[in-house]
């Protein structure tokens, strides 16, 4: 496993991947040359509209985009200091569960109707630790479960999904997850489809997770609430390229790209409900223009069509990633037309 | 402003009504003794944890499903007591959009032609009715080529807003909103907010906003009700609801608001 400098080992290594699938009339890179590290211990969260290629990040990472679809990947993946684009099948099918494990969206997809929670929780951690007994496997399960916050292991190891409250489920399903005890669980959206109060546990509930175990956590949401309340850092995507990245301070106190900008005006203010009934709310404000079209061929950088305010000359024709700190990335050199009035230079960015 | 629309007076809605003695396991208590007044022009939210009846509601509303007891009343006229003609007129008053309006049109017809729709039934000139298609495609902020197009080949968020031109089509009067945002990214929620105040103002919409996204439902409700197991628990404006909560309940949901600063203070 490859040390860092600053002492900390990298669970995950991405660099340079871009994943190009096969649609008709040709293909489509929905992920393009996008690089960037998850280390022990970190949790780190995607953001990004919908079609910016958080989810096909993720499903390279896990090798699940179907055969049917995927063209090719290139770059390198390293989980653990291996990269898997270089691994067999079935090297790979191993480190899934043990090394990394998915929780998906929606938990029902994810639990067989047709069967107990028992028998199905089980059945991972046999798959994942194959020399368990039965007795075993029942045991710590029910382990799992109990450590899920789970109130009654035993009544929810003999129900069936269908009889569980939605908060339930999604415990199960991250208890399937934590089997194979991985370093790094990926998440995608695991809270969209639920209410707030039960987001909130299940956050609290994958901290817990990461504090007590040091297991790394990979999210994406939609929404800068769960950003700022669950992440250490922060990538925002933008059609298969990142375009900021860095700690959450960073990104949601001293965005520097025009697109995090936009996506933090999005957010609606609640300040003015404490305020004098004079002072108005602020108007809600949306990101103008869309989604480029990834079949098209793209040059140059994929978000000028959606910028109005930066002047011509800081337009850069193929945008590169420019280092602000030691954590903190943005695409291209808008970022200094946003500096040029408040601070002059690099140095007094923060 | 206080002109009711809409009055819902002790509504009840028990699912799976026993047919007979021996069938009586399965109820389901969705909606109990609930009370509340829409006036004329306003947003009226509904929150609550899921499965605390807020649907139900907006279906006992539509009249999607019958009620089991209690009573609403549409421009003071009670559900029960509406005529041929009231019902007629009721229909196409009244409409709404769910979290995914987009994808209940059908994938082999133009989205111009199912807009269209409703409206072929009233008026017989088909280029009047196209002119009027064309209008509201423009009005939710689409190109009129849309109107040509199959349902797959628009993104989420233009189906969503055409789901919105077919029930305007029809110039309704109350639009039962149920979670019409939920599934869209940051900046096409904000867009079919905007949008939704925006005709709001310009034909004096009435609004019943069902959502879990708290900071949406500050931002868009002038009052606002918390269910909570098929009761409403508490019902006030936005400022008195999100400044001075009095129920428990209501604390609880409002401090799982995850805002930019962290968790929703929640005074006390
Ligand atoms: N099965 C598929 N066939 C063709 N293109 C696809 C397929 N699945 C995804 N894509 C395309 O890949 C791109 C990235 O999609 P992806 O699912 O990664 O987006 P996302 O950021 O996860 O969006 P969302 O927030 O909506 O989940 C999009 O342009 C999408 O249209
Ligand atoms: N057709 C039905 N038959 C039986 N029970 C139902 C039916 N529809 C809803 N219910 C039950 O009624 C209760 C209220 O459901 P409802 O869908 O109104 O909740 P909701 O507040 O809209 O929830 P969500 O936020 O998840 O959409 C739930 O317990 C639900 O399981
Ligand atoms: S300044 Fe650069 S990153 Fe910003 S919009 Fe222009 S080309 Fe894109
Ligand atoms: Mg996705
Ligand atoms: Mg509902």
């Amino acid at each position: 496993m490859r040390r860092m400098n600053n002492g900390s080992t990298n669970i995950l290594e991405i660099e340079n991947l871009t994943t190009t699938l096969r649609i008709p009339g040709g293909k489509v890179s929905v992920v393009e040359g996008i690089s960037f590290n998850v280390k022990a211990g970190e949790k780190l969260v995607i953001v990004g509209e919908s079609g910016s290629g958080k989810s096909m990040t993720i499903n390279s990472i896990l090798q699940m985009v179907p055969d049917s679809l995927i063209d090719s990947y290139k770059g390198i993946i390293k989980i653990d200091g291996e990269n898997i684009l270089e691994m067999s099948k079935r090297k790979f099918k191993d480190i899934r569960g043990k090394k990394i494990s998915l929780v998906a969206q929606n938990a029902m997809t994810s639990l067989d109707p047709s069967y107990k929670i028992g028998k199905q929780v089980m059945e991972i951690y046999r798959h994942n630790h194959k020399k368990a007994s039965k007795e075993e496997a029942k045991k710590e399960t029910l382990i799992l479960l109990d450590k899920m916050g789970i109130k009654n292991p035993e009544h929810v190891f003999h129900s069936y999904p269908h009889e569980l409250s939605g908060g339930l489920r999604q415990r199960v399903v991250i208890a399937m997850a934590l089997t194979g005890n991985p370093k790094l669980i990926i998440a995608d959206e695991p809270t969209s489809a639920l209410d707030p109060t039960l987001q909130l546990q299940i956050l609290d509930l994958l901290n817990e997770i990461n504090q007590k175990f040091g297991t790394s956590i990979l999210m994406i949401t939609h929404d800068f609430g769960v950003v700022s309340y669950f992440a250490d850092r922060v990538i925002v995507m933008y059609a298969g390229e990142i375009l900021e990245m860095g700690t959450v301070d960073e990104v949601i106190n001293y965005p520097l790209h025009p697109y995090t900008k936009g996506l933090l005006k999005c957010i609606p203010d609640l300040s003015w409900l404490d305020k004098e009934d004079k002072i108005e709310k602020r108007k809600l404000s949306s990101i103008s223009g869309e989604v480029p079209n990834l079949a098209k061929k793209l040059t140059g950088c994929r978000f000028a069509p959606r910028v109005s305010d930066i002047p011509e000359d800081y337009h850069e024709s193929s945008p590169k990633m420019h280092k602000i700190t030691d954590t903190h990335w943005v695409r291209c050199t808008c970022y200094q037309y946003y500096l040029k009035d408040s601070i002059a230079g690099l140095e007094g960015v923060k | 402003m206080t002109e009711p629309l809409l009055e819902v007076k002790n509504l009840t809605k028990i699912y799976g009504q026993k047919k007979n003695l021996l069938r009586s396991g399965n109820q389901v208590l969705a909606v109990n003794n609930v009370s509340f007044t829409v006036n004329k022009g306003e947003t009226f939210g509904i929150v609550g944890e899921s499965g605390s009846g807020k649907t139900t509601i907006g279906r006992m509303i539509m009249q999607l499903v019958n009620h089991t007891n209690g009573d609403i009343l549409y421009k003071g006229q009670k559900y029960s007591e509406f005529t041929k003609e009231s019902a007629e007129r009721f229909k196409s008053k009244v409409q709404i959009i769910f979290q995914d309006s987009g994808s209940a049109f059908n994938p082999r017809k133009t989205i111009g032609s199912q807009i269209a729709y409703p409206l072929l039934k009233k008026i017989k000139d088909r280029k009047a009715v196209l002119d009027e298609v064309i209008k509201f495609i423009e009005m939710v902020g689409l190109s009129k080529e849309m109107a040509y197009r199959y349902p797959h080949e628009l993104s989420g968020g233009q189906r969503q807003r055409a789901g919105i031109a077919r029930a305007l089509i029809l110039k309704p009067e109350l639009l039962v909103l149920d979670e019409p945002v939920s599934a869209l990214d940051v900046s096409v929620k904000s867009q079919i907010i905007n949008l939704l105040e925006n005709l709001q103002k310009k034909y004096n919409l009435t609004y019943i906003f069902i959502a879990h996204n708290l900071d949406l439902v500050a931002y868009f409700c002038d009052r606002i009700a918390v269910m909570y197991h098929g009761e409403i628990k508490e019902v006030g404006s936005t400022k008195q609801i999100y400044q001075f909560p009095h129920n428990p309940i209501t604390k609880k949901l409002l401090s799982s608001i995850l805002t930019l600063d962290g968790r929703y203070k929640v005074s006390n």
